[in-house]
């Protein structure tokens, strides 16, 4: 009997090694990725009778983690078990002891449904090898692989605007009445078209416009109609230049004292 | 107080829905075994160029203006039918749809002041659906309450009596927690209510009043809308489309132009902002004109929000391009539109210095506060709540009296931000975190944006109709999954 026992145990520690190695732990991170990817990190887990998985639910120093809890659900059956979640606790294990395949699953983010935040954990009896830790894959900005989505992977545009958005300049030098009407003496700093105009209140009575092929100063006379010459009059010059794109500087302005 | 949960959980809700979607929005395991469909277009030829996703590729689409069937100075009726079709929004690809006329968006419904419109739905689809006008003052009955549904196959007349000053509303699926999948699905479009005293305004019109309607979607291979739920933070997309194309160009002359934008995103809030930081002219918001006009840079839109504008495009040269972006968006969801300055003909339009005169309010009759909640497995899976409740349709929240107001304190006590949104009534805006809110908010009001750990009053006035109506948060995520209310009106 004892011969037996002596038997049974020596084949119990040479069989060991082979069947069943220590318990380790295995980790799953949740994960949030720029791109509002929601992923169990990884999402599908081998492990051996025995083994402990542990869920990591938070994700500290991640901008864009949202909330998760974790359910497990046992080989065979339909209905999860609820661990825990992320605003109670930073992380939740299990022994995983029964060959098979349990699924897991976030219920914040699309259960068992295709697409959302779940996975596996493939249990055997022989040990599988090492797990690589899930690390922080936040830091690295790491993208959960989706083979069937068609991704938009282009980037922000960086110049906002394109094109002559630069109003041309006009300085109104001097404005002096003329025997037909007034004088304006302008600068301009680029090729422009100068409007001069005289009004008589709100009232547009001459108007005279100009091509300036070469930035500088000239001067632009404009005349009132020959009914206006012989009254004495207060004008209102306006000058200003439009540019190639139709921009108009600001409207420079002088008062114009008209003798006939 | 007594609350109650509702009988279908979160889950089953989802699972369900998920189902029944199948036709429009497809997931990953059904695609592993369908060929990518193609069609060789000319938009086609470009995309290989350039990729489905490369923003300004496309024009601006207008969303068709719907016509009525029968039409008198009294009244105008429509027939709209709810089915699914397929619709090329990605260069060279087909996306099946869930669409008022099966078009995405829908017809855009142009409305006057004071002459009724009737539109008979008809839902050719297989699942329940309803019709809800957003900002619309109509009687409760044609409201679409989330389980006032018509069956599939079935069809409903709803009336709206356009009592209401002018605004920009839409309409929108309101079925009882699926609105998550039937808005992202297609169903919505624009509702443009007019009002013939506007005129004296000058504001731009015809070609130059242009609403855009952004939105944000992702795509699976086959070109399919690509859904992943997440009741947190709610959907995200990586592509935005404005009236349906992906951040398209718009042609613009150099003058003033009406832009009518709502965020019919899911979940997605903006933040626009126009060229290198260039002035927007805020006229108006959910509930028509604002006061006065309101200069402002960077304009905050949570979903359902509406905010029209002008802009001056006298201010760019001929031939300039100037993108209006999405600050603080990922790579993706950055550009939203380009605008390409031309030509133009002489301005008529122009930025009057006031709008609408305030209204005279009665003085509030009641103070309500709203406690905004995230509520980790109540009643076995996790939900959002109101004042520690779900949604119910057996439990009224509260019963305000017709023809008063009530001062109604939002405290959002979680980490997401929530636009809630009042049906069949509008409001002010009193306070948010105790100060005067923002000039762009100080008209009428039904969706306000409630940010994390911040309290927002608003004085609802129960004006008009009596019944029973809904409130909820109008990220599509946290309202389906049950941060609704309920009140009823009593005359």
């Amino acid at each position: 009997m004892r011969l037996r026992v002596l038997v049974a145990t020596l084949l119990a520690f040479a069989l060991a090694p082979a069947t069943a190695n220590a318990a380790v732990e295995r980790f799953v991170q949740a994960y949030d990725s720029p791109t509002f990817k929601t992923v169990w990190w990884p999402n599908a887990v081998s492990a051996q009778v025995g083994d402990t998985v542990t869920w990591r639910l938070t994700q500290p120093g991640n901008p864009r983690a949202a909330v998760h809890d974790i359910w497990l659900v046992q080989p065979g059956a339909t209905e999860g078990t609820r661990l825990a979640a992320s605003w109670e606790a930073p992380t939740a294990g299990a022994v995983v002891d029964t060959a098979g395949t349990y699924q897991f699953f976030c219920s914040i983010h699309g259960s068992l449904t295709p697409g959302g935040m779940n996975g596996t954990i493939t249990v055997t009896t022989t040990d599988p090898g090492p797990s690589p830790d899930p690390g922080a894959p936040w830091e690295t900005g790491e993208e959960p692989p989706d083979p069937n989505a068609l991704v938009n992977d282009t980037t922000a545009p960086t110049v906002f605007e394109e094109g002559d958005n630069e109003p041309p300049t006009l300085t109104l030098l001097k404005a002096t009445p003329t025997e037909k009407g007034a004088r304006a003496r302008v600068e301009v700093a680029e090729p422009v078209t100068v409007t001069v105009r005289l009004k008589k209140g709100k009232k547009v009575v001459a108007t005279k416009t100009v091509t300036v092929d070469e930035p500088g100063k000239l001067n632009v006379k404009v005349n009132l109609p020959k009914r206006l010459r012989s009254k004495e009059g207060r004008y209102r010059l306006q000058a200003w230049a439009t540019d190639g794109v139709d921009l108009d500087s600001p409207i420079a302005s002088a008062w114009i004292e008209f003798k006939p | 107080m007594d609350w109650e949960h509702d009988g279908i959980t979160r889950r089953s809700a989802l699972y369900h829905s998920v189902g029944g979607l199948a036709l429009v929005c497809s997931f990953d395991f059904d695609k592993r075994a369908r060929a990518t469909r193609g069609k060789t277009t000319s938009a086609a030829l470009r995309s290989k160029a350039s990729g489905p996703f490369e923003p300004f590729q496309r024009d601006l689409p207008i969303p068709a203006v719907a016509r009525p069937v029968r039409s008198s100075k009294k009244l105008e009726e429509y027939v709209f039918e709810m089915k699914p079709s397929n619709v090329e929004i990605l260069p060279g690809y087909e996306t099946p749809i869930l669409g008022y006329n099966g078009t995405f968006p829908g017809p855009t419904v142009k409305a006057r002041r004071g002459r009724e419109v009737q539109i008979l739905q008809k839902n050719r689809s297989d699942r329940e659906l309803n019709v809800h006008l957003h900002g619309g003052v109509t009687m409760p009955q044609y409201d679409g309450h989330p389980h006032d549904a018509i069956p599939a196959g079935d069809e409903r007349l709803y009336k709206y009596p356009n009592v209401a000053h002018s605004a920009t509303l839409w309409y929108h699926d309101h079925a009882h927690g699926e609105t998550h999948l039937t808005l992202f699905a297609g169903l919505a479009g624009f509702y443009l209510l007019d009002d013939p005293d506007d005129k004296h305004f000058d504001l731009p019109q015809g070609d130059y009043d242009v609403p855009l309607m952004i939105t944000d979607r992702s795509f699976n291979k086959d070109g399919s809308f690509r859904y992943r739920f997440d009741l947190d933070r709610g959907f995200r997309g990586d592509t935005i489309l404005v009236n349906g194309a992906v951040a398209p160009r718009m042609k613009v002359e150099r003058r003033l132009y009406r832009f009518r934008i709502l965020n019919a995103s899911n979940a997605r809030p903006y933040n626009l902002k126009l060229g290198n930081g260039r002035e927007m002219i805020q006229i108006g918001s959910d509930g028509g004109l604002l006061p006065a006009p309101v200069k402002r840079k960077n304009i905050p839109m949570e979903p359902a929000e509406r905010v029209d504008i002008i802009v001056d495009f006298r201010q760019f040269g001929v031939g300039s391009k100037v993108i209006l972006r999405n600050d603080g968006g990922e790579p993706s969801t950055t550009a939203v539109m380009r605008f390409d300055v031309v030509r133009g003909k002489a301005e008529e339009a122009r930025v009057p210095k006031q709008l609408r005169e305030e209204d005279e309010l009665p003085a509030p009759n009641a103070h309500r506060s709203w406690p905004l909640t995230f509520q980790g497995l109540a009643g076995g899976s996790s939900v959002w709540q109101i004042a520690g409740g779900g949604f119910s349709e057996m439990r009224i929240d509260c019963r305000p009296r017709l023809g008063t107001t009530e001062l109604w304190t939002w405290r959002n006590l979680s980490n997401r931000t929530h636009p809630m949104h009042m049906h069949g009534y509008l409001f002010k805006v009193v306070s948010v975190n105790g100060e005067p809110p923002h000039p762009g908010n100080r008209g009428w009001k039904d969706t306000v944006a409630v940010y994390p750990n911040e309290e927002v009053v608003v004085m609802p006035y129960f004006d008009y109709f009596a019944g029973r109506y809904v409130f909820h948060c109008h990220a599509a995520e946290h309202g389906d999954m049950n941060m609704m209310g309920q009140m009823e009106v009593v005359a």
